[in-house]
């Protein structure tokens, strides 16, 4: 007997939901193993890069050495690595001496507010902008529309962030130009607006393109033809085109928060925000390496999460869409984002 | 029924202007690219006495940098790192993506299922980060982040000849091939290559953007170029610092890079556009 | 009865005309609701006529002329608003493809209320709505991709009759169907008809299907009306050359003996006890067949009958799960498929098409033009592309390839579906010479039973994976036993 649940087969649920998590851990295990392995890659010797901007005396790096296992294997060092980070447990940074997690907890807040801020701004913008762009077809806000989004998804989001940066907080004074303000919560939104602005520009620009050709794909399509004949209201014609485009706009939600994720970093650096991003920035600039891997291997799994998490929304929503287009649909044939 | 208003079709034009300013743009970065001398002799002789003069002073158009070297000149200078990377990423990727995305779709079965999960968990990384992390810890220069860039880009080429290659085999005129008892190779190249070259075409001219990107975000950070060199990502970090005195310094290598990008992706969209 | 016309119609894409029509105008003309057909070949402007009358016309699309609804004035270029007065309440659709006709994420008992004018949706019965097209009242809780093809037409029309109109336009609505099918819906139309007082337009490129179930007749050609009047006259006496044409094109309408049943060959070709599945489905069960030399023999059989994995057996490009497949003439048989947009490589001229196959089994290049001759292509077209030929001259390309290896059987599978009717005609024409000029015998495969009746001396027909029946034409057509031959041959 096949168990339904709505239009959902439990059975075909469950096994897409397994295969789509053991994607994920597959994701994660072999991130994890690259970003650890880099530092082998390095060359000279490993002890040396982990005494980051430190003296290297013999005494230090033979004490390193004994820290961080350095005399065992490979595989053994990288299992007590991802044993670590399974406890949150990254080391100590090289840089501070400080724990690694306790450096970056007050960072990861900072640029999870900001990534959520630009995933509504780009989400209700971006997808806005795309219908209108769709049902103005040809017209002046249609071009207008499409000619941003294509600079969006051109510009990187630094070279963005600086030109709104001189523009709207240097000359025309709008906004804050650098930091989180004073720790009010209130001046801190204030403060993180231009950047979530910025950051919002790449990847709603990919929204307004993915949404406006679903759109115009509904659009054109014997259903609509067919609802219209019938004298049925337009509310109810749009109503039913955006539910058939929603799993291709819903599945580029991934491919929008990879890609706001991946952009942080330079945005965060452009406005001096003091989040994971800059941490990154600055730590790889110091050779602080368990503060560098901790931070990368973080970013990446919320990555695959995000993608992982949306791939399964999609497919509770619509499965047949998913089994027509595959497992992991990323836009169009050109579709991807700066992550 | 092939719609074409009038609204539609001032909307072709315009997009075909686009085009045409989009490619007098790129032969103009690529004169710079080619020979950046001709253009801009000296770009990094220092004067530092002159630092951060504002744009339009004498001599000057765009101003200097914190160095006292000209903006402008260092402007044209930088294009060639800007670009020499992208394309090596573009013809890297894409060479990958012939050989192993033709094997995956040509061959099928067991060779395509290890290249389809190779792609698959390539494509779930997240290819600027790695590349800032692998560029700070390994510390290689710039073509070592060129490589890595070339692994990572590389999944969406083998996607793409991939799923091209199976679209080709299953048309009747490659089944035809086979009964005439044509050879594997003969098909690839004579029948299956011909009919692909232009998405992977497209694809290039879109990596490049990607990867001008990619790059000059990497230079940004400071990493991938030496201090002092000529970078329109350098110049924008290095500027920003000088964007009270002399804003152009850093806009204008934004302005840059951005127009570069945009030009890039218009003439790859609409290429694709026109042959569809 | 609603009563249309339209005078001074102009329908324009880029400047240019594509319909031009002085004058035209429906209903008013009969005592009972009539039944009006509009024929004419793809592109001859019988769908953009109609979505003119109905503001549907495609983005794009410029529309000029005065129109009158029951002798009130009517802009063609009124708002989406006003128009919307006009659709559903007064005019009613029925598409042609019932596979996208409905939206797929709604239930068809859903989609057929959406349509209901909000004064009767209380007293709406879908049950009922359901019943009236002769479908059960569960389909009310089902996704169209649950249904079949013809239960989806079904349902379609269903939506179209919710918005009670007053005039019923079906645009090619059966086309996309199987004949069985085909014929169902066209009783479920006339059956309607009668009941609600509903006039219909039947909108079709086959001449037949006109002369069979309407009244009045329109002839379209090229974007303009070439003839109108009550069907059996103009069918009986046509004044243009155009409707004369059509009519002179249509095979079953044209009287002719049926193609000589030839014996003695030897056999060629012999397919024994041959099974095949892809899954769970089986798509063939147990099939024989022979051919002979120098014989045309016809294989008929609905989508899915399985006709087509024979071919591909045949022809070597998959290989049965069980049976035999013995073929005892020299190399190896050869297939032409049906699309012609797929036939032959974009990027080949014809040139290196048939010197390609030349060359691959060795036959001197100087037989080029033989077979450009043999296939009545013009030799300019040698250093054509496929992009810059037509439908009826790819699939002569790709004829030509496949006789460049002077095979002794080729497989044409739906090879002229795709073709408009005097293309087919003469391509047929010409497989019934190259049978006769170089002993080919013919396997031809097709849905189409006008096809067989003209071409093949033998006929096998298959049903769900099985022959059914075989025999000479005349024997298939005639007198048959078989029934789904017979409801094959009388929906045809």
């Amino acid at each position: 007997m096949i168990r339904q649940w709505g239009d959902v087969n439990i059975r075909g649920a469950a096994r897409y939901i397994a295969k789509r998590i053991a994607e994920f851990a597959v994701s994660v295990v072999a991130l994890s193993f690259v970003i650890f392995s880099l530092l082998y890659i390095a060359p000279g010797d490993p002890a040396r890069s982990l005494v980051g901007t430190r003296k290297a005396t013999p005494e230090l790096l033979a004490r390193i050495r004994e820290q961080y296992h350095l005399d065992d294997p490979f595989l053994s060092q990288y299992g007590r690595w991802l044993e670590g980070a399974f406890h949150f447990d990254f080391g100590e940074s090289i840089r501070s001496g400080a724990s690694v997690s306790d450096t970056i907890a007050p960072h990861a807040v900072v640029t999870f507010e900001l990534v959520l801020i630009s995933l509504a701004i780009s989400a209700v913008v971006g997808v806005a902008c795309g219908i209108a762009a769709a049902k103005g077809r040809g017209r002046l806000r249609d071009g207008a529309i499409t000619v941003a989004a294509l600079v969006g998804t051109s510009a990187p989001s630094y070279a963005a962030g600086l030109v709104f940066l001189y523009v709207f907080a240097l000359k025309l004074g709008l906004f804050p130009i650098y930091g989180i303000g004073n720790g009010s919560a209130a001046d801190e939104l204030w403060h993180l607006a231009l950047p979530a602005v910025t950051l919002a520009f790449g990847v709603g620009a990919l929204l307004v393109q993915i949404t406006r050709s679903a759109m115009l794909k509904e659009a054109a399509s014997d259903y609509t033809v067919f609802m219209r004949a019938r004298a049925i209201s337009p509310l109810r014609v749009t109503a039913a085109q955006m539910k058939n485009a929603s799993p291709a706009i819903l599945t580029s939600a991934g491919l929008v928060l990879a890609g706001l994720f991946g952009s942080t970093v330079l945005v965060e650096s452009v406005f001096s925000i003091p989040g994971l991003g800059n941490l990154l920035a600055s730590s790889v600039t110091f050779h602080d390496v368990p503060v560098v891997q901790a931070i990368a291997l973080l970013l990446a799994v919320f990555i695959c999460a995000a993608s992982t998490a949306v791939d399964i929304c999609v497919y509770l929503i619509n499965p047949s869409w998913v089994q027509r287009h595959g497992v992991r649909w990323k836009g169009g044939r050109h579709e991807r984002i700066h992550a | 029924m092939s719609a074409s208003t009038p609204r539609l079709r001032q909307g072709a034009t315009l997009a075909s202007a686009g085009f045409c300013i989009s490619l007098g743009i790129l032969a103009v970065v690529l004169a710079f690219v080619l020979f950046p001398e001709a253009f801009a002799p000296n770009a990094l002789a220092q004067d530092v006495a002159h630092g951060g003069l504002p744009a339009l002073s004498s001599g000057h158009p765009l101003g200097t940098d914190a160095l006292g070297r000209d903006v402008l000149k260092l402007l044209i200078a930088g294009s060639r790192s800007a670009l020499a990377g992208p394309l090596a990423i573009a013809a890297g990727s894409m060479a990958i993506g012939l050989l192993l995305g033709g094997i995956a779709g040509w061959y099928g079965g067991a060779a395509d299922w290890i290249i389809s999960r190779y792609a698959d968990l390539t494509l779930s990384m997240p290819s600027l980060l790695l590349a800032i992390v692998a560029a700070g810890i390994i510390g290689g220069g710039y073509w070592v982040s060129v490589l890595i860039m070339v692994i990572l880009y590389s999944p969406f080429d083998i996607r793409l000849v991939r799923s091209a290659v199976m679209q080709q085999k299953g048309m009747a005129y490659i089944e035809s091939a086979r009964l005439l008892g044509l050879g594997a190779r003969r098909i690839l190249v004579r029948h299956i290559f011909p009919n692909v070259t232009l998405v992977i075409f497209v694809n290039f001219f879109l990596n490049i953007a990607y990867g001008l990107v990619s790059m000059s975000s990497l230079s940004y950070l400071g990493l991938g170029v030496s201090p002092g060199a000529a970078d329109w990502g350098r110049q924008i970090s290095d500027g920003r610092a000088l964007l009270f005195d002399n804003p152009a310094c850093a806009l204008s290598a934004g302005a840059a890079i951005i127009i570069t990008a945009v030009a890039v992706n218009m003439v790859g969209r609409q290429i694709m556009e026109r042959s569809l | 009865m609603i009563n249309l016309s339209v005078k001074n119609l102009k329908v324009g894409i880029g400047g240019a005309d594509i319909l031009d029509v002085p004058a035209f105008c429906i209903g008013g003309i009969a005592e009972h609701a009539p039944r009006i057909g509009i024929v004419g070949e793809s592109g001859s402007g019988k769908t953009m006529l109609v979505r003119s009358l109905m503001g549907l016309l495609p983005a794009g699309v410029s529309v000029s002329g005065s129109y009158a609804i029951d002798g009130i004035g009517f802009s063609l270029n009124a708002k989406e608003r006003e128009w919307r007065g006009v659709r559903g309440a007064r005019l009613g659709m029925v598409m042609q493809d019932p596979f996208t006709a409905l939206d797929p994420l709604k239930k068809c008992g859903r989609q057929i209320l959406d349509g209901v004018p909000k004064s009767s949706r209380a007293s709406f019965d879908t049950r009922a709505a359901l019943a009236e097209v002769g479908l059960a009242a569960d389909i009310a809780g089902r996704y169209p991709r649950e249904l079949s093809g013809g239960q989806r037409q079904r349902v379609v029309i269903a939506a179209a009759l919710a918005t009670e109109p007053q005039l019923l336009i079906a645009d090619e609505a059966t086309t996309a169907l199987d004949v069985i099918t085909q014929k169902g819906i066209l009783d479920l139309l006339d059956e309607i008809r009668e009941r609600r007082s509903m006039p219909f337009v039947l909108i079709t490129h086959n001449i037949r299907l006109v002369y069979q179930r309407t009244d009045m007749l329109i002839v379209m050609d090229g974007g303009r009306i070439v003839e109108t009047g009550p069907t059996r006259e103009v069918i009986a006496d046509p004044q243009s050359a155009y409707t004369r044409a059509l009519i002179e094109e249509d095979r079953l309408l044209r009287v002719s003996a049926y193609p000589e049943y030839r014996v003695g060959g030897p056999v060629i070709l012999k397919v024994q006890n041959v099974e095949k599945s892809f899954g769970a489905v089986k798509a063939l069960r147990r099939v024989d067949i022979e051919v002979c030399e120098g014989e045309i023999v016809g294989i008929v059989g609905e989508s899915g009958s399985g006709k087509t994995t024979l071919a591909r057996i045949v022809a070597g490009l998959e290989s049965a799960d069980g049976g035999d497949v013995k073929f005892f003439a020299e190399g190896t048989p050869k297939i032409v498929f049906q699309d012609p947009y797929s036939s032959l490589n974009p990027a080949h001229t014809v040139r290196f098409a048939i010197e390609e196959a030349l060359a691959a089994f060795g036959r001197p290049l100087s037989e080029l033009s033989e077979i450009m001759d043999l296939t009545e292509l013009d030799d300019s077209l040698l250093d054509r592309r496929p992009a810059k030929l037509s439908g009826g001259q790819r699939q002569r390309v790709a004829i030509a390839r496949a006789l460049a290896t002077h095979p002794s059987l080729i497989v044409f599978d739906e090879s002229v579906s795709a073709l408009d009717i005097a293309t087919q005609n003469r391509i047929l024409g010409m497989i019934e010479r190259l049978r006769g000029e170089r002993q080919l015998a013919v396997l031809f495969i097709t849905h189409d039973l006008s096809v067989v009746r003209m071409l093949a001396g033998r006929i096998y027909v298959m049903h769900e994976g099985r022959i059914v029946d075989s025999g000479s034409a005349e024997h298939i057509f005639e007198d048959s036993k078989a029934g789904y031959t017979r409801a094959l041959v009388s929906a045809s």
